[in-house]
């Protein structure tokens, strides 16, 4: 399974005042508090030192390692905590992808945000959704709901 | 037999013509035989790419020999000016008397509409 550069993290602006106050290390845990394991590179074994030195500059390079697929949380001083994903899918919810309800016409388009039972389906008449995606996917299946049934 | 296809395709746009770059499996169950039910299928190839930022197409082509029924969807936010075709692309387009999905189609001969839009969603299937 592909790694994710830990660069390619948006930090959240709490974690980045945190760390300039103080200089914090900040330190990658997975969701249960354990110690994540971060990867020198995006392929092979060799591991990096769980604990970065932030400042001004490591902010404008952003943070050094990769990831392997899974949920994490980088802390800042221990005070505070920014939970994210490194792969389409979110392990602790199990089955499915954190990005099936972003995948749809509602990201394309935000004005078609309001569910509905009853978008009328024509024998012959093909329906293009635009979507755009917001991260990359390499594999995929489309997902639809039925309202009322063919009759 | 009242389903009598059901597919689903994948497109890429350069803004006049959409080209299919996937396809489901057709079926003949599984969306419409029964009220809210859950439909899925992977797009083959399976090894299709979706990058962040690009616009895709999805397709839904329902084949009945009765009344096709409706889906789950979504519809714009009540209380707003509704867009039109100046103010941005539509959410949808929609092309009538199919029996099949093209391999590529002109904007230009396709409806565009800001109706009804199906709750169509890409679930990633494998790891980027």
């Amino acid at each position: 399974m592909a790694r994710t550069p830990l660069a390619d993290v948006p930090l959240a602006e709490r974690i980045k005042q945190a760390a300039l106050s103080g200089g914090n290390a900040i330190v990658v845990k997975n969701a249960q508090d354990a110690t994540a394991t971060l990867y020198a590179a995006s392929t092979g074994s060799t591991t990096m030192t769980n604990s970065q030195t932030i400042n001004n500059f490591k902010f404008i390079a952003g943070l050094s390692g990769w990831l392997e697929p899974g949920t994490y949380k980088i802390t800042c001083g221990g005070a505070e905590a920014q939970v994210f994903d490194t792969g389409p899918y979110d392990e602790q919810l199990g089955d499915g992808s954190p990005s099936d309800d972003r995948l749809s016409v509602s990201n394309a388009c935000p004005r078609f945000s309001v569910p509905s039972v009853s978008a009328t389906t024509t024998d012959g008449t093909i329906k293009f959704v635009r979507i755009v995606p917001d991260k990359k996917i390499t594999a995929a299946s489309v997902v639809l709901y039925s309202g009322t049934a063919a009759s | 037999m009242a389903i009598t296809k059901i597919v689903a395709g994948l497109y890429t746009t350069d803004g006049t013509t959409l080209t299919q770059v996937a396809e489901t499996a057709e079926t003949t169950s599984g969306l419409l035989d029964a009220a809210n039910t859950r439909y899925e299928e992977d797009f083959v190839p399976a090894t299709v790419v979706l990058n962040p930022g690009q616009v895709y197409y999805v397709a839904v082509l329902v084949d009945t020999t009765v009344s096709a029924g409706t889906t789950q969807g979504f519809v714009e936010a009540a209380n707003i000016v509704s867009e039109t075709a100046d103010e941005g692309p539509p959410p949808m387009y929609t092309l009538a008397s199919q029996t099949s999905l093209p391999a590529t189609q002109a904007i230009s001969g396709l409806t565009a509409t800001w109706d009804l839009v199906p709750s169509v969603t890409i679930k990633a299937t494998a790891d980027a």
